[in-house]
């Protein structure tokens, strides 16, 4: 699949995900190296299926926060590391989802989304996505993992 | 009539955010208990009265297919609605589901409003065959 394709099943899905349980809505699309250096939260997931490959989210703290309090009707303030861990990760699972299935009617597995400490390396192609909350970046590479990222 | 629901789903952060969206939807809800796998819901509906269940497919230890499959073995349980919650949209496992028993599948993302005309659905089809 060409990137031009993935990024049109990425985009709606991004949108769709944010806007209904987010209950926030997308700015602007901003290029990647706009998320210039290591986001400080990255959660990456593996899905197993035809095709296999990898899946990250990445945001800053800050953003990461803000995400989890809205998901949850709760005060930033008083979310812990843990908590809106937990949020970053079901967003990266449901965003994941969603983004296959717009691929195709194919079953796939996804593994248990988990918080890395590392860039977004493993992304074959990536989209950055401005929120009131700031910014997500997303990425996802076809084809199964070294150990090295999985 | 408030209704127990019972939350099958190993994120934390998902089973707060369905507790949030039952509450904002106005749907009358009793107990709402949670479970974090398929093993721990069974172990949950033998000891205490459930109306209607809403569960994940991915989860560790027992997953929502082999849970609906044990389900489907218990006269009791089997009365109990059971609404399947999961981000995996594909035909052929949105039909895997609904041929295990369950009485309907949300998609996620979804909205207040759509989870709560999934369960009416589901209970009135239920008291309509009970």
């Amino acid at each position: 699949m060409r990137e031009v394709e993935l990024v049109a099943h990425l985009r709606p899905a991004f949108t769709e995900v944010l806007e209904t349980m987010f209950f926030t809505s997308v700015i602007d699309i901003c290029a990647t190296g706009a998320a210039a250096g290591p986001p400080p939260i990255i959660s990456r997931l593996r899905f197993r299926g035809d095709p296999s490959g990898v899946f990250e989210i990445g945001m800053t703290g800050d953003a990461a926060r803000r995400l989890a309090a809205a998901f949850l009707g709760e005060d930033e303030q008083e979310l812990s590391e843990s908590r809106t861990g937990e949020v970053v990760c079901e967003l990266a699972n449901m965003l994941c989802g969603s983004f296959l299935s717009r691929m195709g009617d194919f079953t796939f597995e996804l593994s248990h989304p988990e918080i890395v400490p590392s860039n977004l390396e493993a992304a074959g192609t990536s989209m950055c996505f401005e929120l009131p909350e700031g910014r997500v970046a997303v990425g996802v590479r076809f084809g199964e993992l070294s150990q090295a990222h999985a | 009539m408030p209704f127990n629901v019972l939350i099958v789903d190993d994120s934390p952060a998902m089973r707060s955010f369905i507790r949030r969206v039952l509450d904002l939807s106005g749907f009358p809800v009793g107990i709402c208990a949670e479970a974090s796998d398929g093993q721990e819901a069974l172990d949950l509906l033998r000891g205490q009265s459930i109306d209607v269940i809403l569960t994940d497919i991915n989860m560790p230890r027992m997953d929502g297919e082999e849970f609906l499959r044990r389900r489907a073995q218990d006269a009791h349980m089997r009365s109990i609605p059971a609404l399947v919650i999961s981000t995996d949209r594909t035909a052929s496992r949105v039909h895997r589901m609904l041929a295990l028993g369950a009485s309907g599948y949300v998609q996620k993302p979804f909205a207040a409003e759509g989870l709560r005309e999934e369960l009416e659905r589901a209970l009135g089809a239920c008291h309509a065959r009970g």
